[in-house]
């Protein structure tokens, strides 16, 4: 059973759900949290991008 | 921190790897146009009882209904076995997990009910082919992501995108364990695999664009732009040596 993509950031999981409405905070959290995860410069999905960004 | 079994654990993570190839496998037989995928799930539940088993899923996240996921064409995965029948010239994605003296076996595999259309074969048996591929690079000492490169690489290669919302993971007493394993990514990069890690490489591939979205369900995840999609997936040990595959069936079910 697949699992949903999440980014992992010390002792913090946070899901990147297709769903998911992000607030500012948590925009900003996993921007940094991409820089830290052993996916960091993987491209996701845009529409994750876009909420991020926008948030 | 990805857990690294012992041998104990190891042997009963065999055992429960073959239990669910073989529930995958007496499911996939049982594929027909008219059955319904509640029927194949129900099936698929009483499989695994009958083992003395459990499902890994039912329950999972306190909500997921079903024994097994049953997504049909352009459901990618995590679909709900109901009313829907199964037609002439589907694709059916099984995912099995079961729970077996506590420890989890999960796998994959699309299957095709009667002649599909050419395009749709060529995306199963590049999808189950590049699962092959990867699973020859798990070995020890190789980092993560040369296998999630490997995945990419192919499928894309071969004209198809890979999802990327949902990721392959580690596996073991629990459903989905450290790592992620997304079906793309950087070679050189990631975690170092060491012996005794056991890992369920999954890739799902859609045919049309990478872009899903989740049925008002809440599970069932679709082709945004309703193309068909693939979903092969076995559990793979990392040793000092070859990979051994625990979910290894013995014939492709696409031949």
């Amino acid at each position: 059973m697949a699992q949903e993509v999440a980014i992992e950031l010390s002792d913090k999981v946070v899901e990147l759900s297709p769903n998911a409405s992000f607030r500012d905070e948590q925009g900003v959290w996993l921007r940094r949290a991409r820089e830290h995860s052993w996916l960091r410069g993987v491209d996701f999905n845009g529409t994750h991008l876009d909420t991020i960004s926008k948030a | 921190m990805i857990p690294i079994k012992t041998e104990a654990q190891i042997e009963k993570m065999r055992a429960a790897g073959d239990l669910a190839s073989s529930v995958l496998n007496a499911v996939a037989d049982l594929i027909q146009p008219g059955i319904t995928t509640g029927e194949l799930d129900r099936a698929g539940g009483q499989f695994i009882a009958d083992a003395g088993a459990k499902s890994a899923f039912i329950g999972y996240r306190g909500t997921f209904p079903s024994h097994l996921c049953i997504s049909v064409n352009d459901e990618v995965v995590h679909g709900i076995g109901g009313k829907r029948k199964v037609n002439y010239g589907d694709i059916i994605k099984l995912d099995c997990g079961v729970i077996f003296d506590g420890w989890i076996g999960d796998t994959a595999a699309t299957i095709p009910v009667g002649i599909v259309e050419p395009e749709i074969e060529r995306l199963l048996r590049v999808t189950e082919e590049t699962l092959l591929g990867a699973l020859a690079l798990v070995t020890e000492g190789r980092r993560l992501g040369d296998v999630c490169h490997f995945i990419e690489q192919e499928i894309v290669r071969s004209g198809f995108s890979v999802v990327r919302e949902f990721v392959g993971h580690g596996v073991g007493s629990r459903l989905h364990e450290e790592p992620q394993i997304p079906n793309y990514g950087r070679k050189g990069t990631g975690p170092k695999l060491k012996a005794g890690m056991t890992l369920a490489i999954e890739p799902m591939v859609n045919m049309g664009r990478e872009q899903v979205r989740v049925l008002p369900d809440k599970w069932t995840v679709v082709t945004k732009d309703g193309s068909p999609s693939a979903h092969f997936e076995h559990t793979v040990l990392v040793t000092k040596d070859q990979p051994e595959v625990l979910t290894w069936r013995r014939k492709s079910l696409l031949n």
